[in-house]
Parts: structure tokens; sequence; C-alpha cells
């Protein structure tokens, strides 16, 4: 199965690849919502973990960029802004899940495998 | 900045610290600071713009990152990977407080310093600053938050 992750901080990206392994995943990562795009054309991720607070296209945008290019792709957006409105809009937006920063290990697993239940 | 303002920023670190690395910090209590920031070897900045102005920064020896890098299981230590992991910090810990602040507190994406140059952008000349200590090193969480209509009075 073929997972992106988009992040703009290295140690995000490392820390969550390292996390969930590449026995189960083929892993690919972007640091802003343009690179993300350009990688999920050609990648052609099932799944895709994604930031919000980025520079040069935020998260919301590129939720709503890939959706546009497949709807089925399933997206969990990680994102720190802890505000109810923002995890709201992810989810008006066509993501499946929203896991808040800072995370264990245990959260991101459980929210991964409720994405790949539905 | 109210009594639970800052307790709600103690409260943040806290479960930073205890959802990353399963091990809460001493917190001392915040101090306010007058002088410019006092930065040590990697320092992580936010803006924040919208309701409120100011800054959140939380400034760390490098021994302090890579001690912390390593409990998450990072084993790289290079200045580019300490310099983003201070700037994460910050982002999270800024970000976390719209629970309280509500959306219209925007915060900034980044902004890192190495090796303790002042910034090259304004700070707050009044902060609020929480020691962190943890595994035998000190941090410092810088808070220098106020209202955008206490801003515009006190310029």
């Amino acid at each position: 199965m073929k997972l992106l992750i988009v992040d703009d901080s290295n140690v995000i990206r490392r820390a969550i690849a390292r996390e969930i392994g590449s026995s189960r995943y083929e892993i690919r990562s972007a640091g802003n919502g343009t690179e993300a795009l350009a990688v999920f054309d050609e990648f052609a991720p099932e799944i895709v973990t994604m930031d919000i607070t980025m520079p040069e296209l935020d998260g919301l945008s590129c939720v709503d960029a890939i959706l546009n290019r497949r709807p089925d792709t399933k997206i969990l957006v990680i994102s720190a802004l802890a505000d109810k409105a923002t995890a709201v809009e992810a989810i008006k937006r066509g993501a499946q899940g929203f896991l808040l920063k800072p995370f264990t290990a245990e959260m991101l697993h459980t929210e991964l495998a409720e994405l790949l239940a539905e | 900045m109210t009594d639970n303002d800052l307790k709600m920023f103690v409260d943040i670190v806290s479960n930073y610290f205890a959802k990353v690395v399963d091990e809460a910090p001493l917190l001392d209590e915040p101090v306010i600071e007058f002088t410019p920031p006092k930065l040590l070897d990697y320092s992580g900045f936010i803006q924040i713009s919208g309701s409120d102005d100011g800054c959140v920064y939380i400034t760390m020896p490098r021994d302090f990152a890579v001690s912390f890098l390593r409990r998450t299981g990072e084993m790289a230590s290079d200045d580019a990977l300490l310099s983003d992991f201070v700037g994460e910090m910050a982002s999270t810990i800024a970000s976390n407080a719209r629970e309280r602040f509500g959306g219209q507190f925007k915060i900034s994406v980044p902004r890192t310093l190495v090796g303790g140059q002042q910034p090259p952008f304004s700070v707050p000349g009044t902060r609020f600053v929480l020691p962190i200590r943890w595994d035998g090193r000190t941090a410092h969480l810088g808070i220098g938050v106020f209202s955008s209509v206490e801003a515009v009075k006190a310029s």
C-alpha cells in the first residue's frame, strides 16, 4: 500500500515514517503542498497524511486538490491547530480523519487503522 | 496574558512531553523578562497575528535537542534537523494554544535561529519565560503575546 506523508517538518516526516514502518507501506514524503501534488501525481498513493500549516500551499487547499484528482484517496489530517473549527473544516473538505499534534505512536496507528477500515 | 493563559501554556508543554517522550518535564515558575531574549543553541520562533500580536518561541541547548530526539528514536543530529525540531516544537505549542485563543489566533510558519544570535525581526520587549527542565538540561519557552487591542495601546 502506498502512503504519502506531507509535512513541512522533516522531523515529523521521519518520525511518522519510522513509526509506521516500510514493511506494510511504500512511503514517500513531501515538505509542502506544491511538492505534495507533484509527488501525488507521480506516486499515486492510496493514503495521505497531511499537515495544515505549510508554506506555499497549505494543507486544506492540498486536500481539495488531491480529492479533485482522485476522490477515493484516504486522507488523515495531522495538525497542531487545536480549535474545533479546523478539524471540522478538514472533515468537511473530505479528509477522513484528524489527528492532533502532539500524538503518540499508538494514536497514529489507531487513526491509520480506522482510516483503512472505512 | 492572564494567569489562566500562562497555565494553559504550562499544560501544553507538559502534554507535549508526555505524548512525545512519555516523561513530564519539571516546569519552574514563569519569570517576566524585559531584556532581549537569552537565546541558546537552537531557537524556534512563531509570530502571532490576528486577534493577538507577538511571538512564542522555544530555545534550548544542543544536548537538550539531541537527547529529546534520541528518545523518539531519531539518531540524526545535524544542525538542519535540530533547527527543524525546535521550529516544529514551537509551532505545535503555539498552535495548540488556539484551543483557548480561538481561530483568529494566527500562527506563522516557524523561523529558526542557530547559535544564540538575536532574531532579525521584532520580539515583544516584555515576555514571560517558562524554564523547562528535563533530562538534566534546561530549555526556555518565551511567550510574548498580547491582544491586538493591548498591542495598539502599547505602541
